[in-house]
């Protein structure tokens, strides 16, 4: 498309809308509908939703994308000890563990522990990082039990959420402060959870400030290596952090909260990569991460029909590798608005905008340097979107845009088309058209890193140093998708979701070979980063839902996923190398059956396909917990994991780490409030 | 797989210049449906309704007074309950300035505005037969007979059952059954 002319005239247009969607909201009646309302019973008043036009409060069954929420009662009964696991109940997200520490989570193909491809964020705080354009899954937690829910959009949510969110969102919502009041300790133990321990009180001033305040430590050891002993990759971290909500007046509320968190990792060993001998030197894997945010949001509602929000946060973030000999700290700060307005009764707009401050300071070494190794880049966006109600709760049409531009990268458009089409109360069927862009990384950009040493061969005695380097051609990977959803409820006790999907992706990172390089004492091997694929995938993901009796439920997910990449013409990307790198095909089941009034019982299969291309069988594990609660703020359960078998890999290496076998456990947990 | 041509990338192009579109569907409101908003204020109206149904007044007076402080939020939408039938029984709307002249109230109600003032003006209506309802939190400890709150999109109500009977209003079971919670 015709990037730079379209945005110029797209941005023109943008202050028109804004500036007539405010006035609108001066003007905007709301419906005369207080008729109707008074002639229905009380039952159905109680049942009736009442319209926000805010983006957190809409129905998702409203929602014309692939979107799935978790609640905090399905994280509580899978017995998850983090995200990353909790994660592995949602359909159509990848998940797999590298290590005891670490993930490698994507949804809709391109898995890697470096995947890029996701938007993450908690409470509206971006996690992704900077430096690689995924997640430290590590450092992303909080106290699970206040965790409201999780909401994942699987396919590209560009145009509200912004760049980053090519393949999916992924949101993780905890719980306003007045639905926390009061103590609550939960501590697990068990043969590989040496110990974690977790401590909220919430509280509150006056009438309308809640506030609660967490602790928590977990110890967790290592996972078993190829041989089966224990591969050194121990977890140790402890965290604590505060919430605020205050309800400043009628139409005013204002929400504080902050985290900080220090983590320390044994790793496996992981090759060093040097110019003398002995060439390749195994050195230990530890990590030390660090880092603590502070976020503001204040809510403001204009009308019944008209609220804007104001969001500030700051994130601090530290990091070291032993295995690379340097760190970095990124600070990121953000500041954006967002004002949603009825207009006319039959335009739900959103409109905002937002500026990112990000930047790094990092200390190299000889095996990973990123060059400069002090960066700061400045993003700007603004969005808007547009929901016509062409027919009164049948048929929606969404239109929608955001334009972004960072530091050193051209402005990107990335628009969206979605229309939903609900036949009934019971039935949706949608459809979308959407381009998103991934900005490349710093990493990607500026590092230099050393993988491995081939020692010197004869004739020549000198070694040949094989390296990975950023590039600063790099160009924005584009992704232009097309979706397709359909979700009914069959009866009120099931229910299923389906989603189809074809992505057809351009400029896909990739590697690039350049001529070898005489440095003197050693030749240099240099491999830099391209963009020389191109490709789609195309995959299908199906959810059910079953309440088969009051007291058993059953939830299942299976997804498919094919990826036919290509080289872009003229060029050499290896495209073989990732079209294996996914399994085609997922299944999971979650079965909760309530075995008395006070004893509950679950349990989840999952079935990951084969990866061919990592080397890894397909394989099936079960979990299961127990749960028993003696007394109305008591609980104690018992939680077995990875019960098929002793240990298996889900993960392998691609790219200088070593990932660890997931090791059968047990633990038992203590639940109390106070 | 079928290749998209070059006119899948115009669409896009085609599209971010339609952006026009919601500008002037704006500016020029269509024979368009509208969304059936139900605002929160128009909501709370309707239960406030369904309460007067639901309870008693000693006399079983034809003619039932509810009352409003005119600086609250809701007294712009209750007014249009004014006239409205409940059986045999009418609702009169009455806008108050000032707690003096609360003494006729059946139904009153008493919103975030009223918070300073809610001490006082409960111990007025302390014996008296006058149904208070509320959507300010916490008021309900305070001896209000029925709170509302919003809690995700939907509103809940809850019922002082002890200061309803010591006023001498009688509240149904149904009302009772159907609180989120009873003190």
């Amino acid at each position: 498309m015709s990037g730079p002319a379209t945005a110029r005239r797209a941005s023109l247009w943008l202050p028109c809308v804004a500036v007539a969607a405010f006035l609108q909201t001066a003007v905007a009646e709301s419906g005369g509908s207080a008729e109707s309302l008074t002639d229905m019973p009380l039952e159905k008043l109680l049942a009736t939703e009442v319209t926000s036009v805010s983006r957190q409060a809409r129905p998702l069954a409203a929602s014309a994308a692939a979107v799935y929420v978790l609640r905090q009662e399905d994280i509580r009964r899978s017995g998850a000890t983090t995200i990353p696991e909790a994660l592995r109940l949602v359909p159509g997200v990848q998940v797999a563990r590298v290590d005891r520490d670490r993930w490698a989570i994507t949804a809709r193909g391109f898995n890697d522990l470096y995947a890029n491809k996701l938007l993450v964020m908690i409470d509206g705080r971006s996690v992704y990082t900077p430096l690689f354009s995924g997640v430290w899954w590590d450092n992303q937690d909080t106290m699970l039990e206040d965790v409201e829910r999780i909401e994942v959009i699987r396919g590209p949510g560009a145009s509200l959420w912004g760049s980053n969110a090519v393949n999916g969102v992924i949101n993780i919502i905890t719980k306003n402060a007045n639905e926390t009041r009061g103590g609550l300790l939960s501590a697990s133990a068990g043969n590989l959870e040496h110990g974690t321990v977790g401590l909220r009180y919430g509280g509150h001033w006056g009438e309308g400030t809640d506030w609660r305040v967490f602790g928590k430590y977990f110890d967790r050891d290592a996972y078993d290596n190829a041989s089966g002993k224990p591969a050194g990759d121990d977890w140790r971290a402890s965290r604590g952090g505060f919430r605020l909500d205050s309800r400043l007046s009628a139409d005013d509320q204002l929400s504080l909260s902050g985290e900080m968190f220090h983590s320390d990792s044994g790793g496996t060993t992981e090759n060093q990569a040097g110019l003398t001998p002995p060439y390749n030197l195994p050195v230990s894997g530890d990590q030390k991460s660090d880092g603590y945010h502070l976020l503001s949001r204040w809510k403001h509602k204009f009308t019944e029909t008209s609220d804007f929000a104001l969001q500030l946060y700051y994130d601090h973030n530290r990091r070291s590798s032993a295995s690379l000999d340097a760190s970095y700290e990124i600070d990121v700060f953000d500041l954006d608005f967002q004002h949603d307005v009825l207009v006319f009764d039959h335009h739900r707009i959103i409109w905002g905008s937002g500026y990112r401050y990000l930047s790094h300071e990092t200390r190299s070494s000889p095996t990973f340097n990123l060059n400069p190794d002090e960066r700061e880049d400045h993003q700007f966006a603004a969005f808007l979107q547009d929901e016509i109600a062409l027919i009164p709760d049948r048929v929606h049409l969404t239109l929608g845009t955001k334009l972004e531009h960072r530091t050193s990268q051209k402005l990107q458009v990335q628009p969206n088309v979605r229309l939903l089409w609900t036949p009934n109360r019971r039935t949706s069927l949608w459809a979308a058209i959407s381009r998103a862009v991934r900005l490349p990384s710093w990493s990607e950009q500026d590092s230099h890193y050393r993988i491995a040493t081939y020692p010197p061969q004869n004739p020549d005695p000198r070694p040949i140093l094989w390296t990975v380097n950023g590039s600063r051609d790099l160009k924005p990977e584009e992704l232009i998708a097309y979706e397709l959803g359909y979700r009914t409820e069959w009866s009120k006790r099931l229910s299923t979701d389906l989603a189809l999907f074809y992505n057809d992706y351009d400029r896909l990172r990739s590697y690039e070979d350049l001529p070898l390089v005489d440095r003197g004492s050693y030749f240099e091997l240099p491999v830099s980063h391209a963009n020389h694929l191109k490709g789609q995938t195309y995959g299908a993901e199906l959810s059910a839902n079953w309440q088969a009796a009051d007291f058993l439920r059953f939830r299942a997910g299976y997804s498919y996923l094919k990826l036919s990449l290509k080289n872009e013409p003229g060029k050499q990307g290896y495209p073989e190398n990732y079209e294996t790198r996914d399994p085609q095909q997922q299944f999971f089941m979650h079965g909760s059956l309530d075995l008395t009034s006070n004893t509950q019982f679950d349990l989840m299969l999952r079935y990951v396909d084969e990866t061919p291309q990592l080397g890894l069988n397909d394989y099936i594990t079960l979990d299961a917990r127990l749960a028993w609660s003696p007394l109305k703020n008591l609980e104690l359960s018992l939680t077995g994991r990875n019960l098929t078998d002793s240990r298996h890999y889900e993960f392998n290496n691609s790219f200088g780490y070593r990932p660890t076998q997931v090791t059968r456990d047990f633990y038992a947990n203590l639940r109390w409030s106070f | 797989m079928l290749r998209w041509p070059k006119e899948g990338r115009r669409f896009f192009s085609i599209l971010c210049k339609f952006l026009v579109f919601p500008v002037l569907s704006l500016l020029a409101p269509l024979a368009f449906a509208q969304f059936e908003a139900v605002t929160e204020t128009e909501l709370k109206a309707a239960f406030i309704y369904n309460f007067a149904k639901f309870a008693e007044w000693p006399q079983k007076p034809a003619a039932l007074n509810l009352c409003v402080f005119e600086n609250d939020a809701l007294a712009s939408t209750l007014e249009k309950l004014d006239g409205k039938t409940l059986g045999t029984q009418r609702l009169q709307f009455v806008m108050i300035e000032s707690s003096e002249r609360i003494g006729d109230c059946h139904i009153l109600f008493l919103g975030e505005a009223q918070r300073e003032n809610l001490p006082r003006i409960l111990n007025s209506l302390r014996t008296k037969p006058t149904l208070t309802v509320s959507d300010a939190a916490g008021f309900i400890e305070k001896g209000v007979m029925i709170e509302m709150s919003l809690n995700q999109a939907h509103i809940e109500f809850e019922i002082n059952a002890q200061s309803a009977s010591r006023s001498g209003l009688e509240i149904s079971g149904k009302l009772l059954r159907l609180a989120k919670r009873v003190y």
